[in-house]
């Protein structure tokens, strides 16, 4: 247990190094000079000041060493636009964001095991043909463009919530809705087929001979055994639902990560950039590591491939 | 489970319903992607005395005109065109990628190439792939290949993990041990055995992942870092629109109802072909 | 007679009761628009308390379907289209589903063909074992524990407290069956339905299993249904005999008789084919020519009748009813045989 906890830990660390460095020499190498951006009516000489000021003009592999160095210290460094600290502007902008992820995950896992449910045992009928087809549908929508309605309806026409920027928690709905359709609709599918495949095992039926209720067998046998892949393709939606508040946030100028992230690159703002990269390459790596822990941990005979039991 | 004759019967055919309506969607969508220039009512010149005709006003201009008077029609046509061909050109490439690697990956398995490639695949879906296009897209040019090459980036390890671990399944099976004892050479392997087990599971991959890099090529476009204008795709149709949805929004409305139908469509046949193709959903219990 | 030895007398409970009675019993499947699967077709039989009943036929006649019936646990597209189940004299087809609970595990329980994937592989052993036990019986964990412990004891299983915690891919097939066994005896039920213990499990622990299922028989004194292919299983371990073909009875009879008067063709011919270590010089194998038939479009007549070598005029026509050929020896033919095995060198099959 411990030793394939440490083992995931390395790769992650590893893999969280390696999306550093890459993405801190493909920054470097962007076209456009932060310099030239942040004070266009400069002389040369002062935006080669400004360079110098900045530590850009060292060789990228010294500039990556010092950059290194720093973060291990707790210094992700200033950004070049809002004059204040990286660590500063995350800290505003991560609990935004978070508060999207978690609602929408919450609201979504709980709607898609009710509606995964229904359709999965009464698989075939009408009613689950609808809601399969309606899953189909959302799930085809782009993120964007649902968002983009949500602001025409409730926001344009109806005036109801707060369609721009961040202003209490009212701002906070549309987003999470938008994000939650998508996502509803690809864990029901996922929860249906899921149950389907564990109604169709032996050892259903085999309770049921032993006189183990609908419900009983619903509970103990057929949603336990969807688990893993229902957590499984959570961790898979998590890596999907960071890209697509990126798009929330952008289409209702929510100043959360994904936004904050959008502008900075756009800025060539590299501080940012690069410590928003990292955070969710830590993200990343932490959920999967959770999510192969969790399935080891949930799966018997994966624990006993490991040599746990 | 509740599963009376009147519902089977609705089951199998609305499978197959599906499946054609799928057909049906997307064979449209192909024949207006190829066709576009021939059956585009208009050409793409702009007309100021004709801005933001509202649609089903007037039969020369039954999609309504944007906002310097270009024919909508006329422009989604060609949106759909240029569509088709990225969404398309890159899943084949992200799957020519993800195979070559998967192969490679699954059969040098217990070993430092394997763990070098999927911790590869791991860094690539790591990124978030809206902030991996901005980056890349604003290091190249953002033409029409450029924008295919980042969406198959965003792809191919998809690919990759899939066709390891089908040739991690199959290559301690008896069947490829008997082809090996028979004298097949590792290429005969690879694409004999390992390849053709493969298809039925990628087979429904591809219009699905087709119908998420539509919608990808439309978001990247839509917020302004894929195809630029004079270029015409439906993300950047709807980027214009963008400016009008308090006014117009019938506008934004359009470009959005083609793109779900045809993302749709993708949907429906992959879906049908993966309950066609997969055995565990088609077997029949008898006692 | 040179099959396996056979314990002679078995607990000898109040003799010839009638326990469980199929009458008419018909399953059915839908498949496709119209077309109806009739995969158990009117099937007789009677299971006497304290004896164990075999019930033989190849894959696909409709055994493991008339097991799942009793216990109403068919799922769809399968329904149970007519016919009764007496158990202790009460038509169990007709009571509700929530009373019928109470008779599942309890009274009537069944072990499954393969403990691979009849034991849920995400829960313990104990988990399991003390379900039946829980969903039965209001008292408490600890009691369902030792009871459980108990039973394994029953099948062979010393070390039931350290078995419970653990999850059933650490042990072998041969292993699950038998925890499988102690599972459906938990609560001593009547009735006991075995379908095919033994058909995915190698040949030694076949026989292991055997044994173990003789000697839960032996000290419980249990009326037992086991459902087979395997001539030899039901010889050596049934008293009576229940021969199925395309979801029909053909033959049904006390052991001895049917072993060595058999009176149906198939029979006959499923006899025939069993191989014998001891004859195996002397003598070849018969396997009956053809194949069975198509379950949805059975012909009007005796559904054998195209394999069989007796056949004539009425057999393609009309389907033979279940009459006495002597005592309780029951055959549905119209020309039924007249064989004594153990003389009939000619056939060789004894």
């Amino acid at each position: 247990m411990l030793g394939s906890v440490l083992k995931r830990l390395v790769q992650g660390l590893l893999v969280t190094f390696c999306v550093v460095f890459i993405s801190f020499v493909i920054l470097r190498s962007i076209p456009g000079d932060p310099a030239k951006v942040m004070a266009p009516n400069a002389t040369p000489e002062q935006q080669q000041a400004i360079r110098d000021g900045m530590g850009l003009s060292e060789p990228v592999l010294t500039q990556f060493r010092m950059y290194v160095g720093k973060m291990l210290g707790g210094d992700l460094g200033e950004s070049y636009f809002k004059s204040d600290s990286v660590l500063n502007i995350l800290g505003q902008s991560i609990p935004l964001s978070a508060i999207l992820v978690v609602f929408s995950l919450l609201v979504s896992v709980v709607l898609s095991l009710i509606l995964g449910t229904i359709a999965g045992t009464h698989s075939g009928t009408l009613l689950d043909r609808l809601i399969s087809s309606i899953a189909v549908l959302f799930q085809s929508m782009p993120n964007y463009w649902v968002s983009t309605m949500l602001v025409i309806l409730f926001g344009v026409r109806a005036g109801i919530f707060p369609t721009m920027g961040y202003s209490g928690a009212m701002s906070c709905v549309l987003p999470v809705v938008a994000l939650v359709l998508p996502l509803t609709a690809v864990l029901t599918k996922v929860i249906r087929s899921s149950l389907i495949e564990s109604y169709s095992q032996e050892f259903v039926r085999a309770a049921y001979a032993r006189g183990v209720s609908r419900v009983g067998a619903y509970f103990r046998y057929a949603l336990r055994n969807s688990l893993i892949p229902v957590c499984i393709s959570i961790g898979s939606q998590l890596g999907f639902l960071i890209g697509s508040i990126v798009v929330v946030e952008y289409v209702f100028n929510f100043p959360g990560l994904g936004y904050t992230a959008l502008n900075a690159i756009l800025r060539r703002d590299y501080n940012l950039v690069q410590a928003i990269i990292i955070l969710f390459s830590v993200f990343f790596v932490v959920v999967n590591i959770i999510i192969d822990l969790g399935t080891t941990r949930l799966d018997p005979r994966l624990r006993k491939a490991e040599g746990e039991i | 489970m509740g599963q009376n004759p009147l519902t089977r019967l609705v089951g199998k055919i609305s499978a197959n319903i599906l499946l054609t309506a799928g057909i049906i969607i997307v064979a449209g969508c192909l024949a207006i992607a190829i066709a576009a220039p021939l059956l585009a009512p208009h050409d793409l010149s702009p007309n100021p005395a004709l801005r933001l005709l509202k649609p089903f006003r007037e039969a020369s201009f039954p999609l309504g005109t944007d906002a310097i008077g270009r024919d909508i029609l006329t422009r989604l046509m060609y949106g759909i065109r240029t569509s088709v061909l990225i969404a398309f050109s890159s899943v084949v490439l992200a799957a020519l990628i993800g195979t070559v690697v998967g192969v490679l990956s699954g059969f040098s398995n217990p070993g430092l190439f394997d763990t070098i490639l999927m911790r590869l695949t791991d860094v690539q879906m790591g990124f978030p792939f809206v902030v991996l296009a901005m980056i890349a897209l604003t290091l190249f040019n953002p033409d029409k290949t450029s924008i295919a090459i980042v969406l198959s980036l965003s792809l191919w390890p998809v690919y990759a993990r899939m066709v390891r671990s089908s040739v991690m399944l199959q290559k301690d099976s008896d069947y490829i041990a008997a082809a090996r004892l028979m004298g097949a050479g590792r290429w005969r392997i690879y694409t004999r055995y390992v390849g053709r087990n493969l298809l039925p599971a990628m087979l429904p991959l591809f219009p699905l992942d087709i119908a998420g890099m539509v919608i990808n090529e439309s978001l990247l476009s839509y917020m302004s870092i894929g195809i630029k204008p004079p270029e015409i795709s439906i993300g950047n149709i709807m980027a214009d629109a963008r400016g009008y949805i308090a006014s117009d929004s019938w506008y934004i409305l359009l470009p959005g109802v083609l793109l779900v139908i045809m993302v749709l469509g993708l949907n429906f046949i992959g879906d049908s072909l993966q309950t066609l193709l997969d055995p565990s959903l088609r077997q029949k219990r008898r006692g | 007679m040179s099959v396996a030895p056979v314990p002679i007398s078995r607990a000898a409970a109040a003799a010839d009761e009638v326990i469980l009675r199929t009458d008419e019993l018909r399953t059915y499947f839908k498949a496709g628009r119209a077309g109806v699967v009739r995969a158990v077709e009117g099937v007789n039989f009677s299971l006497r308390r304290g004896k164990v009943l075999g019930i033989i036929g190849e894959s696909g006649s409709g055994k493991s379907v008339t097991a799942r019936s009793i216990l109403r646990i068919i799922e769809p597209p399968g329904y149970i289209a007519g016919g009764r189940v007496l158990f202790k004299g009460e038509d169990i087809l007709q009571i509700p589903e929530k009373r019928m609970r109470t008779i599942r595990g309890n009274e009537i329980s069944m072990i499954f063909q393969d403990p691979t994937t009849s034991l849920n592989p995400y829960m313990t052993i104990g988990g399991q074992l003390t379900e039946a036990y829980n969903s039965h019986t209001p008292s408490g964990s600890e009691k369902a524990r030792d009871e459980a412990v108990r039973v394994l004891k029953l099948v062979g299983i010393n070390n039931g407290g350290e078995i419970m915690k653990k999850y059933p891919c650490q042990f072998s097939a041969g292993f699950r069956q038998r925890i499988f066994i102690a599972m459906s005896m938990i609560l001593y039920p009547d009735v006991l339905i075995a379908d095919e213990p033994t058909t995915s499990l190698g040949i030694t622990i076949q026989a292991e299993i055997i044994e173990a299922l003789s000697e839960v028989q032996r000290q419980t004194g249990i009326s037992i249904i086991i459902i087979t292919h395997d001539f030899g299983v039901a010889a050596q371990f049934s008293d009576d005999i229940f021969v199925m073909y395309a979801g029909r009875c053909v033959e049904f009879s006390p052991k001895r008789d049917l072993l060595t008067r058999p009176a149906h063709p198939y029979t006959i011919g499923l006899i025939r084919s069993v191989p014998l270590l001891e004859e195996r010089k002397t003598r070849r194998l018969k396997s009956i020519p053809g194949f069975p038939p198509d379950m949805s479009a059975l012909p009007p007549g005796c559904p054998f009748a195209e394999r069989c070598e007796f056949v004539g005029e009425p057999c393609r026509e009309e389907m033979p009813e279940l009459r006495a050929v002597s005592g309780a020896h029951l055959c549905a033919c119209h020309y039924p045989q007249q064989y004594n095995v153990s003389e009939d060198t000619e056939l060789g099959v004894f």
